[in-house]
């Protein structure tokens, strides 16, 4: 169904023009090579804050017009695009909420996209409705080439997130297809399905990687690529992939590991792969937003130079780069007010690219300021205890489709 | 002033380990504690030490010498200056998200339930007599001469007269325990308890709270020595798999607290034959009659409801998750929610809330804007019978120390832990019995509030959901010393009786 049947013209002409703008401003951030993605990084109108200020609250006064609930709820909290003048003053949805209510600019039955978070089978799963994906695309790609591809064009993708013909309502199994289109050349695959990871498919093309010493990049969730580790590491074989290669962790909020671990994960992947841990990214995203986040280790090499590096490595340090569509704030969790220096706090997205739902997300992610980005801290040792209280949303999800399967058979 | 980290000596009680092993710590918690990283060899030469011990020594003691011994350690425990309640109140402070004043609840009930009056009761309650444990008890209810009129046919048989008819009850030989971390003092009792039914008991703490068991262990031993020789406590990762294995091969119970994905993963280890106790995921909740929700009672019950959300910051399975008031009464569901959140205020003062970690501060802020967005999204938002305005999440101020939640959706709906109370405005009391029926067999606690008249309607109607306590608000955290987890026996469960005729 074409968008132009499914809005009403004056939601459709703002859309249009809100999209423009994004668009145009996204895609100053393109650029072939890292020498020019810095500069035009830095030149993006989004990066000033005024400009960031005044589209944000045109998105949010959009929003606000065409997203029912949405409009309801900043209501409930005296927040109208008439009382707020600053982008950190529009209400910010939790992601938890994208499970139950559509958080949408529209009617979701007719939207052309759905994204499913992952996780469990039985669990309930985030929706993220969508008109088109075109800012989607962009600002994915764009980040992308800037933080693992600054060097090349086109590249081999080996990729160990299934297509989205195993994994439909997959906004992951999306982004792995618009990179193999984008960026990857002829030898680019999937070596993932519903069967699992094809081992002797990737241990064959390893080997001819090796034959034709052109780095390669593997994407993987951290669960895909831990499995592959495992193998390799039981099998005693290793491989060393040309220099140059890379590699892309990727598993959501979800995959978020304890610094410790994720040292430990770069080192076997050094081991196994010979890939060193300057050349593994991390990403971290989530279904309910548009844009990622990435590791600043690949793009540090070019930015600041490797001897540079040596002699500073603190510099090199993992952090996330927000990129210039997007804001983040941490927030004390009992005031939710900005947090201090050396302190840590919930993150709160604002979003530009989550054009037809809502741009500002709070997760329950914690998080820590760091020099030009941020890093995710782990889950605390507390939090693992919940107390024999029932998850009742993982057992009311169980239990409603063991009740619904017992129906069906009745 | 802030208490300082030091490394406890007492950890970890492992008698029949000479030789040294390589520290482990959970994580976070390397300052306070350190424990061996036993092999799957070394942690079987411990549970046979602990067997050797029990044969030769506890399983012979008297049922009521070894209670005059558990209360003599549990005076220990009550005594505000000894040695192991200090130790255990600062250790629980520094490792755990519980206040002192929490922690020190905590030991106060559990080691009350642990006097010798209360012990005798629980023996009286489920097994009659002490003796049942020790000896062979003859039945005097079946008759001699019934057994002497049959032999008497048979001509060519003697008579032998025979010992009973008589019981004795026979405990395992081991009992391995999985602990959870969300309630110091249950590890204790659930080690008490393996103590008195006379078997040797392997205690695994939590990475929550790895400590209270091990000090419980190193009280006894101060007390009777030969005794506390039969019992091992210490701590291992939770995905070290095959010290597990090695623990529940030589086991003949096993008894596992955690959530059903944890006993589930236990359960997959276990050899046939194996005794299997688990308690796992809980629902509790409060029920409150129209009838009671009047001016001159509302606030007597929110401040015995705070008491139930307050006490162990909502973590065990007795703790209510949402309170269910009828329509109808003076005082309308909602505004009961002011007189709640003064309660929770109020009895901060009591028992001050404790250190929570940044991510489950997160989680609550999370649940707090998700029900004011549910409530934006109902239809009622729209509606002229509830005030827009109205508050729908009440919470404590430039905090997450407390939160009341009204939602007018019966069905449970996502909740979490720390003082966080979700109301349900009900028709009818037995109307949740419906919202329910899912979580049937899941149910622990249930609070009320209702008039006298109404209190075995209540029973009627939540003891067939598989609800095991019944009991009126303010008392849910406060069971009786001999209560049953999920609904079962603390001392028969464990028991094999022998027939001795």
């Amino acid at each position: 169904m074409k968008i132009d049947d499914n809005l009403p013209p004056g939601q459709l002409r703002e859309r249009k023009a809100l999209k423009k703008t994004l668009i145009s401003q996204i895609s100053v951030c393109d650029a072939s090579n890292w020498e020019d993605s810095r500069l035009s990084w830095e030149s993006c109108c989004l990066s000033k804050e005024d400009f960031f200020n005044e589209t944000s609250l045109k998105l949010f006064s959009y929003q606000f017009k065409w997203n029912n609930i949405y409009q309801a709820y900043c209501k409930q909290l005296g927040k109208t695009p008439e009382t707020i003048t600053l982008w950190r003053d529009i209400p910010l949805v939790p992601a938890m909420a994208f499970k139950e209510f559509p958080l949408f600019c529209g009617n979701p039955s007719l939207a052309s996209i759905c994204y499913h978070s992952s996780g469990t089978t039985n669990a309930k799963h985030s929706c993220h409705y969508l008109w088109e994906n075109d800012i989607y695309d962009v600002s994915l790609t764009v980040n992308f080439k800037r933080h693992l591809l600054p060097d090349f064009d086109k590249i081999q993708i080996i990729s160990l997130i299934p297509s989205s013909k195993d994994l439909p309502n997959s906004s992951l199994a999306h982004m792995v297809f618009m990179l193999i289109q984008k960026f990857g050349d002829k030898k680019s695959g999937y070596y993932i399905s519903k069967n699992g990871l094809d081992v002797a498919r990737i241990i064959e093309i390893f080997d001819c990687c090796k034959k034709r010493k052109k780095p390669v990049i593997i994407l993987g969730t951290s669960s895909s690529i831990n499995y592959l580790l495992n193998f390799v590491k039981e099998t005693g074989l290793s491989f060393s992939l040309p220099e140059g290669s890379r590699l892309l962790d990727t598993g959501g909020n979800k995959g978020v590991k304890k610094p410790i671990e994720r040292d430990k994960f770069y080192l076997l992947i050094e081991k196994c792969l010979g890939i060193p841990s300057q050349y593994c990214v991390n990403e971290y995203g989530m279904s309910e937003m548009g844009s990622q986040f990435y590791d600043s280790v690949l793009v540090s090499t070019y930015d600041v130079g490797e001897e540079r590096l040596k002699e500073r490595p603190k510099e090199s340090g993992r952090k996330k780069v927000v990129p210039p569509w997007v804001r983040t704030r941490i927030l004390n969790p009992e005031t939710l007010e900005d947090i201090g220096a050396g302190e840590s706090g919930i993150l709160c997205h604002y979003d530009l690219a989550n054009l037809d739902s809502v741009l500002g997300i709070q997760t329950e992610d914690i998080g820590a300021r760091m020099k030009d980005g941020f890093e995710i801290i782990g889950r605390s040792q507390g939090s693992e205890v919940r107390g024999c209280s029932l998850a009742i949303e993982n057992f009311l999800s169980t239990t409603l489709k063991r009740k619904t399967c017992q129906l069906k058979k009745h | 002033m802030p208490i300082k980290k030091t490394l406890s000596k007492y950890a970890n009680y492992l008698p029949g380990l000479s030789e040294s092993y390589p520290a482990i710590s959970p994580p976070g918690l390397d300052k306070l504690f350190s424990y061996p990283a036993l092999t799957p060899s070394a942690l079987e030469k411990v549970i046979y030490t602990i067997l050797n011990s029990r044969n030769q020594y506890l399983a012979n003691k008297p049922l009521n010498e070894i209670i005059y011994v558990l209360d003599k350690t549990s005076r220990i425990w009550l005594d505000s200056k000894s040695f192991w309640r200090n130790e255990a109140i600062k250790y629980l402070t520094l490792s755990t998200i519980f206040s002192k004043e929490m922690v020190e609840s905590a030991i106060d009930a559990t080691f009350s339930a642990l006097l010798q009056k209360p012990l005798e009761e629980l023996v009286s309650l489920e097994l009659g007599d002490a003796s049942l444990l020790d000896s062979f008890c003859r039945l005097s209810s079946i008759k001699q001469a019934s057994f002497k009129k049959q032999a008497s046919s048979c001509k060519q048989v003697s008579i032998i007269k025979g010992y009973g008819p008589a019981i004795k009850g026979y405990g395992p030989s081991i009992i391995f325990h999985v602990f959870s971390g969300n309630i110091p003092g249950i590890a204790v009792r659930s080690l008490a308890y393996g103590i008195m039914v006379k078997a040797a008991n392997l205690g695994k703490m939590a990475s929550g709270e790895p400590v209270l068991a091990s000090l419980f262990a190193f009280s006894l031993r101060a007390v009777d020595p030969e005794l506390a020789s039969s019992i091992a406590v210490t701590w291992w990762p939770h995905e070290e798999n095959t010290l597990l294995e090695k623990a529940v091969s030589l086991a003949d119970d096993v008894v596992a607290y955690g959530n059903d994905d944890t006993l589930a993963a236990i359960a997959s280890k276990l050899p046939l034959g194996v005794r299997y106790h688990p308690h796992g995921d809980k629902l509790s909740f409060i029920v409150i009659g129209k009838e009671v929700l009047s001016l001159n009672f509302v606030k007597d019950i929110a401040i015995k409801i705070a008491r139930d959300v307050s006490l162990y910051e909502q973590m065990g399975c007795f703790s209510p998750q949402f309170v269910y008031l009828e329509d109808g009464g003076e005082v309308a569901p909602i505004e009961f929610a002011k007189f709640l959140g003064e309660a929770l205020e109020e009895i901060k003062k009591k028992l001050p809330k404790g250190k929570f970690a940044p991510d489950i501060a997160a989680k609550i802020s999370q649940l707090r804007k998700y029900y004011s967005l549910k409530r934006a999204a109902s239809k009622d938002a729209t509606s002229n019978s509830v005030p827009l305005k109205m508050q729908f999440v009440l919470e404590s101020n430039n905090s997450t120390d407390w939160t009341v939640v009204f939602d007018d959706d019966p069905k449970p709906s996502p909740f979490c832990c720390n003082r966080f109370i979700i109301l349900k405005p009900v028709t009818h009391i037995s109307s949740i019995t419906e919202t329910l029926s899912y979580f049937k067999n899941k149910i622990s606690t249930v609070g009320y509030a209702v008039s006298e008249s109404r209190i075995k309607e209540v029973a009627s109607y939540f003891a067939p959901l598989g609800a095991h306590r019944i009991v009126p608000a303010g008392q849910m955290q406060s069971p009786p010393s001999h209560w049953r987890h999920d609904g079962r026996f603390n001392l028969l469960d464990f028991l094999r009786f022998v027939e001795l005729g």
